[in-house]
């Protein structure tokens, strides 16, 4: 990708931020990713706005679950993995070898795609990452762990049965209840694989709502391969596309949800969302 | 915005108390006194193993020698051998095999290609499963009730084999098993449509196909006949006559190399020259045969699962998370 | 003539198969009649809660072989169900590629080694050090037995502990990190719970591993029939040690009868094990444990084969 069009999407995130506020969370720099000597995903450079929804979108294979399992290290598990570039949260260097990993997780909370329960029961899963920070006391814990049920509205279907299997519920409920285990720990920064992806219409929904109520206080990153869903539910769409060449991932296009979706600078984006390619 | 969301909202602020910083000091200790736990656990069980066979082969390798391995021991001169000893252990193991092979892959295709589910078959897996997990020295009192006795055949070589096929049939018949199944569904398919029988589809793309996983199953029993010891005490015998060292009579006692070694440091022999070098000597080959024996399983195995990586497609480079 | 050939070769393996059945049921039939005939020497009393075991006074008290099986068994589990589980975490969550393979080899050459090579190790290794170091007895007993069969349990319970461990999808381990456990917690409030089934499997496998051993016990435990054992350091038996010792020089039918029976006892024990092994993996087949039980499979399994047929019954 030219450095034209990088400078170009910094523009238009810089110009983004003066309108809302004044704070980023994360921002890359020249990241790179690599699987072995596969380059995953090129040269982003990208700023993500504090307390707003921004949706990641591209077609399939671009890099966008790279890019996003990035941004909390949980692709180091892959052993090939490899990340260059600046990845930073506040003014901690995520990449940074000193970094502690357990705190950029606990600040920065992760959705996968598949709802991945714990075989525990729903109160358990809930509670577990506030148990993992040494005793609370059981009214406490009790209590965000029913905020946090409530916030993943998911409080009605399960209040009676918290003592139950998380295994026993449906896919939609499994995967509200790990958006409530993420949030429990109440993170700064929200990352969602494709949450919905394996939910019926009305859960889908719901957790549209559930993302736009929390962006009041939560920076949230979505990937999501559905363009209503980017359209209806994000503030700010950045667009991947792979090049034809080294089939390496890269942003083409960065702005506000709006203009990128009535008036899209790049074209490969326009045909994108209008469904003619990818 | 919903009052539920209002609370989590709030609470957001309060999350700084939520990051007790005592007690994730606490778990990153933890995390790293359990990693050094583990590892020592680890360190420790391959230390001991590789230390053992070093004893072991330390103590034995210096009495092995050609004659060592050919002659019989001696009462009158030191230099005595166990010849007669791997002479019984190999002519059980031959005679073993020659049930159990035939045998163990039969029912093996059984199961893998006639089998319906239902009460037979579940019957048929639960007593392979029984048979797998019941002690040997069990399978011993059986041989010497039903060999020995009901059969008359007495403390034999014959017994012993006899009573070995049934301890090796539920590992032969599970490993031949296992790799018919992997034969893939389409050559099955493949040849039935052609018109093929059952039987023919079996012989022809079935069995050649698990050929490989049959000799690896034949390597492991081989190695577990070779070690295998209180079943023969009970029905081999525990001394080989020393008018038919090396006879092909099966209705002959016989002692084979592992038992030998019991015999020599437990039950002890009066009179025979070097008995512990003797002893070490035996257990050194033993442990060398079983050296063997595993090398050769890994090579067999590799090359089928060479094979089924062939058929099956190579997973995609890195695609398994650290593994 | 082809179709004849057909049917002649179904019945062929048929019968092979149904020499697995009938072997299981002779050998419960064949050992428990033979065994039970011991009740028309001796009351059942008197074998069950008999304590002692002695042919000069034909008296076939049970109780010092079952307590020393069961001593056996429980000081081998307290130590090795630990170790195993510790080594199979080492062995999933921790351990590097290449030292994997090594210590997968390690296991794999520890499961092969013949008994009587356990045995010899324990005469010459640890019986000597538990006589040297404790200065109690001759160094021959329960704990000898013990600390052989911690390492011979080892190939049966890391190996399907690590199965159990392995087979854990990497989506619950994703789920803990995410929110910022670490790699014990991990390990510790995820994995170990959701593995329970098989690592209970691997417990209980073992356990019947110990009880089941033979030569190796019979050489280090002292064989000491007569009493039941005051303490671990002194000598005394197990139930396929006392089998093993006696039965090829039993001469009169109610010693042979006996030893029989306590072979029966053994076969009910390993047939109770395999149940709770059932119970533990609620009902499913135990296949996929059993096979690695017996030791010399563990070679002979190629990962890939078992994924392939895991979903087969
Ligand atoms: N573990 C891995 N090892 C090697 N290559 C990988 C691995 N994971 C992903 N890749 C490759 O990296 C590229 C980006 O994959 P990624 O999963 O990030 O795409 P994506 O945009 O999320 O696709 P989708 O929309 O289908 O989820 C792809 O070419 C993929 O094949
Ligand atoms: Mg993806």
């Amino acid at each position: 990708m030219s450095t034209a069009s990088r400078a170009t999407v910094a523009s238009q995130v810089g110009s983004a931020t003066q309108v809302a506020a004044p704070e980023l969370a994360l921002r890359l720099a020249n990241v790179n990713l690599y699987y072995g000597s596969f380059r995953a995903v090129k040269d982003v450079t990208l700023d993500i706005k504090a307390r707003a929804i921004t949706a990641i979108i591209g077609p399939s294979g671009c890099g966008k679950s790279t890019l996003l399992r990035s941004l909390n290290r949980i692709n180091d598990r892959t052993p090939i993995f490899r990340a260059e570039g600046t990845l930073k949260l506040g003014d901690i260097d995520i990449c940074a070898p000193t970094t502690d990993l357990v705190e950029i997780r606990r600040r920065i909370g992760m959705v996968f795609q598949r709802p991945n329960p714990f075989p525990q029961s729903i109160f358990d899963n809930v509670a577990f990452g506030l148990k993992l920070n040494g005793r609370m006391p059981r009214q406490q814990l009790t209590e965000v762990v029913e905020q946090s049920l409530r916030g993943a509205a998911l409080w009605d279907d399960v209040k009676d049965k918290l003592d139950q299997s998380a295994l026993g519920l449906s896919g939609g409920q499994q995967q509200r209840l790990c958006i409530a285990r993420a949030l429990a720990t109440r993170p700064e920064v929200l990352l969602m694989d494709e949450p919905a992806s394996a939910l019926d219409p009305i859960s889908t929904l719901r957790i549209e709502e559930l993302i736009n109520d929390l962006k009041r206080q939560y920076t949230i990153v979505i990937v999501t391969h559905n363009m209503q869903q980017a359209a209806r539910a994000s503030d700010v769409t950045v667009m991947m596309t792979m090049d034809t060449a080294d089939r390496a991932g890269n942003v083409v296009e960065v702005g506000d949800t709006n203009q990128i979706f009535t008036n899209p600078r790049d074209r490969q984006t326009e045909e994108y969302i209008t469904g003619r390619f990818g | 915005m919903s009052a539920d969301v209002r609370d989590l909202v709030a609470s957001r602020e309060e999350a700084g108390a939520v990051m007790n910083m005592g007690a994730r000091r606490r778990a990153k200790f933890n995390d790293t006194v359990a990693t050094v736990v583990m590892s020592a656990a680890s360190l420790l069980l391959v230390v001991v193993l590789f230390g053992v066979i070093f004893l072991l082969l330390r103590a034995g390798l210096p009495a092995l020698s050609w004659s060592f391995l050919t002659t019989a021991g001696s009462f009158v001169n030191t230099g005595g051998g166990i010849g007669p000893q791997i002479f019984v252990s190999m002519y059980i193991l031959v005679l073993s095999l020659l049930f159990t092979t035939p045998l163990g892959v039969g029912a093996a295709i059984y199961m893998a290609e006639y089998a319906k589910p239902g009460r037979l078959t579940t019957l048929i897996r639960f007593s392979t499963e029984a048979l797998a997990s019941v002690p040997s020295v069990v399978f011993g009192v059986f041989g010497a009730i039903v060999f020995l006795t009901t059969f008359h055949l007495g403390f034999s070589v014959l017994s012993g084999a006899l009573t070995l096929t049934l301890l090796n049939l539920p590992l032969m018949v599970r490993l031949a098993e296992d790799s018919m199944r992997t034969v893939p569904e389409s050559y099955r398919e493949a040849s039935l449509a052609l018109g093929g029988t059952r039987w023919e589809t079996i012989r022809k793309a079935v069995v050649p196909s698990a050929i490989p996983g049959i000799v690896t199953a034949m390597v492991l029993t081989g190695g577990r006949i070779i070690g295998e010891t209180a079943p023969l005490i009970l029905t081999t015998g525990t001394t080989i006559s020393p008018n038919a060292t090396y006879s092909l009579n099966p209705l002959q006692t016989g002692e084979t190399l592992a038992v030998h070694v019991w015999v020599l440091k437990i039950v002890g022999v009066p009179g025979l020259q070097d008995a512990q070098k003797v002893a070490n000597g035996a257990a050194a080959v033993l442990l060398l045969i079983v050296l063997l024996v595993n090398i050769g399983a890994a090579y067999f195995t590799g090359r089928l699962q060479k094979r089924l990586s062939g058929t099956v497609g190579a997973p995609r480079a890195g695609g398994r998370k650290k593994d | 003539m082809a179709r004849r050939n057909a049917i002649l070769a179904q019945s062929i393996f048929f019968s092979a198969a149904a020499i697995l059945v009938l072997s299981t049921g002779a050998l419960v039939l064949f050992i428990g009649s033979t065994g039970l005939r011991v009740f028309s020497f001796i009351s059942p009393a008197s074998f069950f809660f008999g304590r002692s075991w002695d042919q000069n006074t034909q008296d076939f008290g049970v109780l010092p072989l079952l307590f020393g099986s069961l001593a056996t068994t429980l000081v081998t589990l307290v130590i090795s169900a630990p170790l195993a589980i510790a080594v199979s975490i080492f062995m999933v969550e921790i351990a590097p590629r290449p030292i994997r393979r090594i210590m997968r080899t390690a296991v794999e050459l520890f499961a092969s080694l013949p008994s009587v090579i356990y045995g010899l190790l324990g005469l010459t290794l640890v019986v000597p050090w538990l006589r040297d170091a404790l200065h109690v007895g001759l160094g021959k007993g329960i704990l000898a037995a013990a600390v052989v069969l911690v390492f011979m349990t080892q190939p049966t319970m890391v190996s399907i502990a690590e199965d159990a461990l392995r087979s854990l999808p990497e989506s619950l381990r994703e789920g803990a990190l995410a929110v910022g456990a670490t790699r014990w917690q991990m390990i510790w409030r995820v994995l170990v719970p959701a593995a329970r089934p098989g690592l209970l499997t691997a417990v209980i496998l073992g356990m019947g591993r110990a009880i089941g051993e033979t030569m190796a016990v019979q050489m280090v435990v002292g064989n000491i029939t007569s009493r039941i054992p005051s303490n671990l350091v002194s000598g005394a038996t197990t139930m396929p040690a006392a089998i093993v010792t006696q039965l090829p020089e039993a001469t009169s039918p109610a010693h042979r009868a006996a030893l029989i029976m306590v072979a029966f006892l053994l076969l009910v024990i390993t047939l109770i094990l395999i149940a709770g092994v059932r119970l533990a993996t609620g009902g499913k087949s135990t296949k996929a444990s059993t096979r690695r039980a017996v030791p010399a499979a563990q070679g002979g399994r190629p990962a890939a084969v078992a994924k392939l047929q895991g979903d087969k019954v």
